[in-house]
């Protein structure tokens, strides 16, 4: 009897195991005769996300017999979550993309200049060539990207406390070397203050006149000099003399002790720090705030096109999908579809908004504040047509133009459209890599000396392999530049 | 014939054990075949067939920087200290703990050791952050109390050999050290007794009976630890030292590097690379290990 018992039980048991390994492999089914869309984006996913995605569906299932299924994954993880997506290759139909040229060439995503011509008239319509050359690689177009503002331009930002109250007058100001008397200043009469909040991430470099080539690791443009050549920029003198003033800062006591490390400034008051601005940006962000956190900026370069920029966020049909016309179908409305579009992101009328009288405001219900308590939100910037959307509570009547005002007058690099094809130079990449977080946050932020550590870094990268990557990087570019 | 008598007179215990054996095989044995991406350039749409073969290239850079020496020195020093201080050290908790008996106090005091185990390296890192932030720290306070100047220790490189393995005790130590207390537990009272009528003080019994009763189970984890000595404990290697590059010439480890290498894409084959790399070292050192036993203690061996 005992005996029978065993031999039950351990049966059932190996039986459960087996089944748990097939029940993993059942294909999910999909609702009915609609295709169901499924849809990675960046963003949250809020209270009432599947309520705006059963009403997206309504409304899909409608105009283009099909349905949406959205996922969205916060800042933090997305990338990490795709890689594991795409790597095992899942089956899902569109995405934004992350790491563009290194996806494409792993084969991540499907080519677009047919589907385009046939279902994504209202995408190709929309958007400029230089936007499309973003998007190319090997001249194939592989994502579409979000029509918005493309521009950036770097600032510095500045207490207004206390720039009112030392009366500092920035006029001069051309290039973060020109702070420094401020910074002294502030370091001898505001002891509770850092002078600035410059750390070990890789926004200090955006400071310098250089237009920086992605995967790379070192490469870049001189953004006022010649733009056929690449040049190593830790090896230039630009680059030597911005690390001795980050040296001499950092022992002046300009920056935190532990700026090379450091990785939020919520801890510390400081005076000065660095970001990019876009077009009215400066008001949103004085608006509603304390007086003590109110901000000057100062602009030090001309607000550039980058390549960069423009990849961050577009929206790519996944190799896997089942049925790549009609993802294409719903991204071309996503991009013409002013319903749709102000559906996705600021959810439903009524409910998440309520239009002002001007008819192109939004206010959000009594008692959120900001979208942020909002039961629901999407992005705003990670896909279709950003113009065709309503105006968020506060913004000015004309964002829009000047958004595309601002794009037209941006400085388009030249090198749009470049992406630097990195596929048999892995083994050196990883090692640079590794050179380069070795380094550079303590360089850039002055924590090491720069008398021995940069000689010594330049070594270790070549060791790693540099010279060879540069060859490779300016051969690639010399002949995407003929074609 | 004889094989199959075998089978079936043991048919019960086979059953039970086949749960066992088929997750074994599922998990452990068939993602084997995986390892074969190492020698590819591995493409997801291609899929592990239609992928190109390159031979040896995803392991040239793990061997492509002047800190291959670094990185292997690093994993191997740091875990042969884990390794062998902390066997000391747990083998002494669990004696101080089974010389004190069962007490209340006693039993808060294991609850207290074993805590840390469960709490991530992800926490653990702010942990140690408090103690070791500049401004902040509980370290710096007391230096500045003192009358000292206050020392940056994410750019110490000198002090870290000793932080990191201060870390990795007060998060381990407690844990590892419950495997020695259940075997102090489960040696025969009549040897303690039959050392008291003796006249064997408290040190004496240690001494002469529960060390030397420990020494097989001390083997065992010596020989399991071996295999691996070739990984670092990641969150400990990364998060504690917040990746501080100042420190990467004693914190670098096979697998930090790896992770700073290759965060940006992801490139599967030299992932693959690298685990099959460390797992080959680490078979061949376990099997060193168990030779070793074999000629001095062959008792103790495992197999």
């Amino acid at each position: 009897m005992k005996k029978k018992m065993v031999k039950l039980i351990s049966l059932a048991l190996a039986l459960v195991l087996c089944l748990a390994v097939f029940s993993g492999c059942e294909k999910k089914t999909s609702d009915g005769e609609y295709y169901e869309i499924v849809w990675y984006n960046l963003g949250d996913t809020t209270k009432d996300h599947e309520l705006v995605n059963e009403k997206i569906n309504e409304y899909l299932k409608e105009k283009i017999g099909a349905t949406v299924k959205m996922i969205n994954f916060g800042y933090a993880d997305y990338e990490e979550k795709m890689k594991l997506i795409m790597n095992s290759g899942e089956e899902f139909d569109l995405c934004r993309v992350v790491n563009f040229a290194h996806n494409v060439d792993g084969g991540a995503y499907l080519p677009l200049n047919d589907l385009l011509e046939s279902h994504g008239q209202g995408i190709l319509e929309v958007l400029p060539e230089y936007a499309w050359d973003v998007a190319k690689y090997d001249g194939e177009i592989y994502a579409a990207p979000s029509n918005k503002d493309w521009g950036t331009q770097y600032v510095i930002g500045c207490k207004k406390s206390l720039v009112e109250k030392y009366n500092f007058d920035f006029s001069n100001v051309k290039s973060l070397a020109d702070m420094e008397p401020f910074l002294e200043i502030i370091k001898k009469n505001e002891p509770t203050y850092y002078p600035t909040d410059l750390r070990g991430n890789d926004y200090i470099k955006k400071l310098l006149p250089f237009e920086h080539i992605n995967n790379s690791v070192l490469g870049a443009f001189d953004l006022h000099g010649d733009y056929s050549k690449v040049v190593n920029w830790i090896e230039t003198d630009v680059a030597k003399d911005f690390f001795d003033m980050m040296h001499r800062w950092y022992q002046k006591g300009y920056l935190r002790p532990d700026a090379d490390t450091a990785t939020t400034s919520n801890d510390i008051k400081f005076f000065m720090n660095c970001m990019e601005l876009i077009p009215y940006q400066e008001e949103q962000l004085n608006a509603e705030k304390p007086e003590d956190e109110l901000r000057v900026f100062i602009n030090i370069e001309e607000p550039i096109i980058t390549t960069a920029y423009i990849q961050a966020s577009m929206q790519a049909i996944s190799r896997t999908s089942k049925n790549p016309e009609k993802t294409m179908e719903f991204l071309n409305l996503l991009y013409t579809d002013e319903y749709l579009h102000n559906l996705y992101v600021y959810g439903i009328e009524g409910q998440h908004y309520f239009l002002e009288d001007d008819g192109i405001t939004i206010r959000y219900p009594d008692g959120v504040k900001s979208v942020t308590e909002n039961d629901y939100r999407g992005e705003a910037y990670t896909q279709g047509n950003r113009y065709l959307l309503k105006l968020s509570p506060g913004s000015p009547a004309d964002l829009w133009d000047a958004y595309a005002k601002f794009n037209e007058e941006s400085f388009k690099s030249p090198m749009l459209g470049f992406t630097f094809d990195i596929s048999n130079l892995s083994s050196e990449i990883a090692a640079m890599n590794n050179v380069y977080k070795q380094y550079m946050p303590g360089l850039t932020t002055g924590v090491l000396d720069p008398a021995t550590a940069l000689p010594e870094a330049i070594e270790k990268f070549k060791i790693a392999g540099s010279e060879k990557v540069f060859e490779e990087l300016q051969r690639q570019y010399d002949e995407w530049k003929k074609k | 014939m004889k094989f199959l008598k075998e089978v079936y007179k043991n048919k019960v215990l086979l059953l039970m054990t086949l749960p066992v054996t088929v997750l074994l095989i599922l998990l452990n044995y068939c993602p084997m075949f995986g390892a074969l991406m190492a020698f590819q350039d591995f493409k997801a749409y291609k899929g592990f067939f239609g992928s190109e073969w390159v031979g040896f290239k995803n392991f040239e850079f793990l061997f492509k920087t002047s800190d291959a020496w670094i990185i292997t020195r690093n994993t191997l020093c740091y875990n042969l200290v884990f390794i062998i201080l902390g066997a000391i050290l747990a083998v002494i908790l669990a004696i101080i703990f089974d010389l004190l008996g069962k007490t209340r106090l006693n039993t808060v005091n294991q609850i207290l050791v074993l805590f840390p185990h469960f709490i991530s390296w992800v926490v653990g890192s702010y942990f140690v952050y408090t103690v070791l932030s500049f401004d902040k720290g509980i370290l710096n306070g007391i230096i500045e109390f003192f009358g000292g100047t206050p020392i940056n220790w994410y750019n110490e490189p000198k002090a870290w050999p000793f932080i990191l393995p201060i870390a990795h005790f007060w998060k381990g130590i407690g844990y590892s050290s419950i495997i020695y207390y259940s075997s102090i537990k489960g040696i025969s009272l009549d040897y303690y007794e039959a050392a008291k009528i003796d006249g064997a003080g408290w040190f004496q019994q240690v001494r002469y009976i529960t060390v030397p009763m420990l020494k097989s189970i001390v083997i065992v984890m010596l020989i399991l630890h071996m295999g691996s000595v070739f990984r670092s404990d990641f969150g400990l290697f990364y998060l504690v030292t917040r990746n501080s590059g100042a420190l990467y010439n004693v914190t670098s480890t096979i697998d930090t590097y790896v992770y700073n290498g290759l965060t940006q894409g992801s490139n599967l084959g030299m992932t693959a690379a690298t685990g099959l790399y460390q797992s080959i070292v680490a078979c061949i050192l376990v099997i060193t290990t168990n030779a070793i036993v074999r000629k001095v203690s062959p008792d103790d061996a495992m197999f």
